[in-house]
């Protein structure tokens, strides 16, 4: 029960391929400047090798670094990644109803409702995790998110994440009504 | 002479109700004086009506002119909302296809670099193009959502369902 375990979100082919051709296309056009520049050629009018720079670590933050970070169930609580997009964690207690969804993440990839947070990639495999009492998220690491009711997230693995995620609320609701 | 009992019995319940004028209101009582069986049938009558008393009161209809509107406000939201991401769609196809253009005419860049730029464009119109096609076939379920059926920040939906643990 107190083992962590981690879930992916992007391993799934519509997220691969989705996201994968998304962050290729948006990065190819930086790159190939910083090539020309490299070769000692001329930019194209209007583009600078200071601001195609940080637009290459701006766009890979954004585009890449989600591939390289999952979702985690610990021990008490629930802790969601999306790469320098997002991060954030739900104690189990605070968790209300957990349920596969078909709603769609329109805010992709992260998006604030008035009740609800979406955190996916790609609208596939959602997972709509339902808070006892609102709850605020900081966006970005940083900038504060109004409260929010509702949780959205993607995994692969959805019917074991549901089942895993579950087991262990129930379990922090039975430990709870035992104090 | 007609049977007292077919006289009587269909009587039994506007006699219960207080709904017989008094000449057969009399009959009534006189029968049921001397006959068990119509007492049966009256005593229940009475039960049915006590048992009825009972009851929880129904809930009240909601307004079928407010479920109408509501309705029709999330009808008129989901074409909206379609109709916006087909604009924003073809606003960002058609400037995705300028760059392509300008890319292609730009002979003084060399060739690597200008079929890298319109790959870039080409790969960007294809994921964006496969997203929209995922908004736009789950946009009826958009509406569920408070910003679109007027719903007040901080209040509780009641049309959304949830699996209980």
């Amino acid at each position: 029960m107190t083992d962590t375990i981690r879930y992916s979100y992007t391993l799934a082919p519509k997220v691969a391929w989705g996201w994968g051709l998304m962050t290729l296309s948006l990065l190819l056009r930086p790159l190939s400047a910083l090539a020309l520049a490299a070769r000692g050629r001329p930019l194209p009018e209007k583009e600078t090798v200071q601001g195609t720079v940080r637009d290459t670590i701006l766009l890979a933050g954004i585009f890449v670094s989600p591939f390289f970070t999952r979702h985690e169930l610990r021990a008490d609580r629930l802790v969601l990644r999306q790469g320098l997009n997002f991060g954030g964690s739900i104690r189990y207690r605070d968790i209300a109803a957990v349920h596969a969804t078909e709603r769609t993440a329109t805010g992709f990839p992260l998006r604030l409702y008035p009740h609800t947070l979406f955190l996916a990639l790609w609208p596939v495999n959602l997972v709509a995790i339902r808070l006892r009492r609102p709850q605020s998220f900081r966006l970005l690491h940083l900038v504060p998110g109004w409260k929010v009711r509702e949780v959205v997230i993607n995994v692969d693995q959805r019917d074991a994440f549901i089942t895993d995620l579950r087991r262990r609320v129930a379990a922090a609701a039975e430990i709870g009504e035992a104090r | 002479m007609a049977d007292p009992h077919e006289t009587v019995q269909p009587l039994l319940s506007a006699y219960l109700d207080g709904e017989l004028e008094t000449e057969r209101r009399r009959l009534v009582e006189a029968h049921l004086a001397a006959c068990p069986v119509c007492q049966e049938t009256l005593a229940s009558l009475r039960a049915a009506d006590d048992a009825l008393a009972t009851l929880a009161p129904t809930p009240a209809v909601p307004p079928m002119e407010h479920e109408f509107r509501r309705r029709l406000r999330r009808r008129s939201a989901r074409s909206g909302l379609a109709a916006s991401l087909v604009a924003i769609f073809a606003l960002t196809a058609w400037s995705l296809l300028l760059e392509l253009k300008k890319v292609v005419r730009h002979k003084d860049m060399p060739l690597w670099f200008r079929l890298t730029r319109a790959l870039s464009a080409l790969l960007l119109l294809a994921s964006l193009s496969g997203l929209f096609r995922e908004l736009l076939r789950d946009v009826r379920s958009l509406a569920e959502y408070a910003w679109l059926s007027g719903e007040k920040r901080g209040g509780e939906r009641t049309h959304d369902r949830y699996d209980s643990l």
